[in-house]
């Protein structure tokens, strides 16, 4: 895992964050002005869009832009922005998984990389989200942070990611699973993951650490 | 300004219909529905609103008129396979279409099926994901309005697509195109022979293409009426259509199974194998061959936090403003089942989904917890519930 | 959204004075291009290059697909440019018809793909049946002025850089070999073109301008945004190693001298000469970090591969 925050000039808050071969840029802009269309009363609006690395932007993207919406808003300070925008972009440089097939690995990279953007920003947030990927192999192993050949040859994939408050997981933000599996397969991987999510999390940390001492 | 001061102001409650209530607050209205025990639609919490599933009436078999050989490509609109899913208020129709394409490149799976060992020696490694296939879903919901497709709809499109795929329902054989070949007797008489039985094998691997065709189905699904969240409804409605759809066989002419073309630009010519004329029979088809056992259907549960403040019953006693706090962190979460209407939908952030086999294995689970925390026992109680709608649905489903 | 950038007056006072005094605010000459700093990714085909602080990556993708009935000899060669809130708050998402996102993307188009820089002839697999699509996606990640130059570069760099899969032909049958298997095969380059754009400030007044003798207006190249956005007339020249010009574009503005049109051809085929050594040279040590497995894998089998 690598990131490097502020890596872009023109927005409040950017990252370019690769694990393994999955290579994402995320800029965030905010809060700034909405479109009419787009304005909420009392909260702050968020926009979020998602680029390939190749191609143009599908039905595929779509579903991801969503899921990431899922897990971003609830940790936004949302009500202390009111009538104002949040736009986060996202920019797949290699996606690292086999595209018609699989989206849990761009997914986590979006995630990841948005929290870091975030803070990078200043937006004021309640938390931070952080998730990871875990997979069933044929031999019922639990592997997380797969890589492409291992997705393929997996019985089930499970996208599970959590906020952060006070350092320490606090709530479910998404599971999304796919494939074979019982419900005691359902345990184990949350189990699994918040071991993983509380290590990406002092990893989070040392990052903003050093970043701050070095100011 | 003495005029004002004078004037007494009274302050009246202000009290709204239920229905307006519901409009314009519908946090206060499901809270105290929830807090008298059961939910805006008069359900209990845990249950769900009844299905009627009515498969295959929508399946057009073709008309057995000579003109009626069609390619499927020329006839898109024919509909292999469908299904009526009627759940509360909400109608979900779903209709199979089809076509036929050609395998541009061989993949390794095909490489197995030919005895060309040297290309098979490098090609060996192969996944398993590419062994499954999915159809290509359309979720259209209608609204009474024109317009560009939604985020609703092209999530759930997206989302049915994933799940097919990874349910490992559809294998990539179960859509190979096995043609036939029609021969022409010397009486003038036609008849078609299929690879069925080891006789007529033998004839039309003499006259087997060189190519290899699949079909691709797509799925359109409507939904009229939407009341709440559609993806459980077009899951289930799509698993049912699936398991009556019903796949044209295919036949080539005899006369036209090495046809070829030249085609000529500027000047130049170039010999090119031309496409075989694929046909649709019009009088015989198969099933649709689907892996039984990873046969899901879907439900979908969202958790709440009860606002204590709600509760009527206990209102009276904690009238006074400075009531201890202590009782306010005594938040009770509950779960319900089958989330429908626009209270329930906008109120509870923290959903899960679940696509279960009747089985007991699950295909899909996905969780989004916005809202109230998703606990291992609200999961253990949703998962509990799942495998019981999905036994329910697959009844209903067997005995259509 | 898609705010413009607002510059004060004051800055823009003080950059043109400055520009009149021959100083750029980036302590470059006029003449100067920026330092070109060129990435590649862990994929074929996968470039990023920093031109200063402009950021422009640039991935081939490749797929088999049906030639276009008139052309059933040539594969299909597209480039797609889009621009996101990410490059600046001047970009809006999806939506790409703003005269500059516009200007851009047809100055890329006629550069590299109507100069015929990429052999698409070499594309065809079966004639008026298969052939290889390649898509070069261009994506603006931070905008410091030059996205035409950088973008150029970026796409002829990741051209040469790509491999497509290796195929064999059995009559009417292609079988695509994964990378892992066989050598993939590079494109057929034709040649190089590199954009260099200049830009032109009137330092007198219009009159002085079209009627005037004195021919003084200020050409400088390769202008940041902030020049950018105060320059009075643009023109890209795209040149190639073999001192041809591929394309003069100059889309209205100050009107400038016919002679110093000459003037910028010459000071760009420097420019170009020295842009396109340095992007075979990336290629080169590139390409030989990848190799340093094979060599070893093949010095246990040496088997010739054509």
């Amino acid at each position: 895992m690598d990131a490097q925050t502020g890596y872009l000039e023109n927005v409040d808050g950017s990252c370019l964050y690769s694990l393994n071969s999955t290579k994402v840029i995320s800029a965030v802009t905010g809060p700034v002005e909405p479109k009419a269309r787009q304005e909420l009363p009392t909260q702050l609006a968020l926009e979020i869009n998602i680029r390939p690395a190749s191609g143009v932007p599908t039905t595929r993207e779509v579903n991801i832009q969503d899921k990431v919406r899922a897990i971003i808003t609830p940790i936004l300070a949302s009500y202390k922005y009111p009538r104002q925008l949040c736009q986060i972009t996202l920019q797949l440089l290699q996606s690292g998984e086999t595209e018609p097939y699989f989206h849990a690995l761009e997914l986590i990279a979006c995630v990841n990389s948005t929290t870091y953007a975030l803070v990078d920003s200043g937006i004021a947030l309640k938390g931070i989200a952080l998730g990871t990927t875990v997979v069933i192999s044929k031999d019922n192993q639990l592997i997380t942070e797969p890589t492409d050949e291992i997705l393929k040859n997996s019985k089930s994939m499970h996208v599970v990611a959590y906020m952060i408050e006070n350092n320490k997981p606090s709530n479910l933000l998404l599971m999304d699973s796919y494939g074979d599996f019982d419900e005691n397969d359902i345990l184990k991987i949350l189990e699994q993951s918040e071991i993983k999510v509380n290590q990406l999390n002092k990893t989070f940390r040392e990052y903003m650490k050093e970043k701050i001492n070095n100011i | 300004m003495a005029d004002i001061k004078e004037s007494t102001v009274e302050v009246h409650p202000v009290s709204f219909p239920t229905d307006i209530l519901a409009r314009i607050s519908p946090d206060l209205s499901l809270q105290r529905h929830l807090s008298l025990g059961f939910r805006p639609s008069s359900r209990g919490f845990e249950e769900f609103r009844d299905v009627i599933i009515n498969t295959g009436d929508l399946t057009h078999n073709t008309q057995s008129d000579d003109s009626a050989v069609k390619t499927p490509s020329n006839d898109g609109k024919q509909v292999l396979g469908s299904c009526v899913l009627k759940q509360g208020d909400v109608f979900v129709i779903t209709q199979i279409t089809g076509g036929i394409i050609e395998d541009i490149t061989l993949s390794t799976n095909d490489m197995e099926m030919e005895e060309d060992t040297e290309l098979l020696e490098i090609t060996e490694e192969h996944s398993d994901i590419t062994k499954y296939s999915s159809v290509y879903p359309v979720v259209e919901i209608n609204r009474g309005r024109m317009g560009a497709c939604t985020d609703e709809e092209m999530t759930t499109s997206q989302r049915l697509y994933d799940s097919l795929l990874h349910s490992h329902i559809l294998t990539q054989n179960a859509l190979r195109v096995e043609p036939g070949v029609r021969i022409t007797n010397e009486d003038d008489s036609v008849n078609i022979i299929y690879p069925d039985s080891e006789k007529n094998k033998e004839i039309t691997s003499l006259l087997k293409p060189k190519k290899k065709w699949s079909y691709v189905l797509y799925a359109k699904i409507e939904v009229f009426g939407r009341t709440g969240p559609v993806y459980d409804m077009c899951w289930n409605s799509l698993m049912a259509a699936l398991q009556s759809v019903k796949l044209p066989r295919t036949f080539i002419d005899e006369r036209a199974t090495d046809l070829k073309m030249t085609v000529r630009a500027r000047g130049r010519n170039a010999v090119v194998m031309e496409t075989y004329n694929l046909l649709c029979d019009p009088n015989e088809s198969t099933n649709l061959q689907l892996r039984e056992n990873c046969i899901s259907y879907a439900s979908s549960y969202g958790a709440i936090n009860l606002d204590p403040e709600a509760d009527i019953a206990n209102l009276e006693e904690t009238d006074d403003v400075d009531a201890p706090m202590d009782e306010e962190l005594e938040t009770k979460t509950v779960l319900l089942a089958d989330i429908d209407g626009e209270a329930e939908e906008t109120c509870i952030k923290s959903t899960i989904s679940i696509t279960a086999c009747p089985n007991g294995r699950f295909k899909q689970f996905s969780v989004v917890g916005g809202g109230a925390k998703i606990t291992k026992e609200l999961l253990m109680r949703s998962i509990t519930l799942s495998k019981q709608r999905s036994s329910d649905i697959s009844l209903k489903v067997q005995k259509v | 959204m898609a705010k413009e950038i607002e510059i004060s007056t004051s800055e823009s006072k003080f950059i043109l004075e400055a520009l009149k005094q021959n100083y750029r605010l980036d302590n470059r000459t006029f003449d100067q291009f920026r330092d070109i700093k060129i990435q590649f990714g862990e994929e074929l085909g996968d470039v990023l290059i920093e031109m200063g602080k402009t950021k422009v990556h640039c991935k081939i993708s490749s797929s088999i697909t049906e030639p276009y009935e008139d052309r059933p000899f040539e594969g299909l060669f597209i480039i797609s440019t889009e621009s996101t809130p990410m490059a600046g708050p001047q970009f809006e998402n999806g939506n790409n018809t703003g005269e500059d996102e516009v200007l851009i993307s047809r100055i890329i188009e006629k550069a590299v793909r109507r100069s015929g820089a990429l052999d698409i002839e070499g594309l065809c697999i079966v004639a008026g049946r298969k052939c290889w699509a390649i898509r070069a996606n261009v994506h603006f990640l931070d905008c410091d002025g030059g996205f035409v130059d950088a973008s150029c570069i970026a796409v002829m760099a990741a051209l040469l850089h790509y491999k497509k899969p290796d195929i064999t032909v059995h009559g009417e049958k292609i079988i695509v070999h994964p990378v892992e298997e066989r050598e993939p095969v590079p494109l057929g380059i034709l040649h190089v073109p590199i954009c260099v754009t200049f830009s032109f400030f009137n330092p007198l007044d219009i009159e002085e301008n079209i009627k005037g003798e004195e021919n003084s207006e200020i050409v400088i190249i390769d202008a940041n945004l902030k020049e950018e956005l105060l320059r009075e007339g643009v023109l890209t020249v795209t040149l190639n190693k073999n001192r041809e010009v591929v394309q003069v574009s100059k889309a209205g503005g100050l009107a400038m001298d016919a002679l110093t049109l000459m003037e910028c051809c010459h000071k760009a085929y420097d420019i170009t000469e020295k842009v396109t050594d340095q992007i075979l040279e990336a290629i080169k040590v590139d390409n030989k970090e990848r190799d340093k497995f094979s060599a070893i894998l093949s010095s246990e089998n040496a088997r010739e591969t054509s």
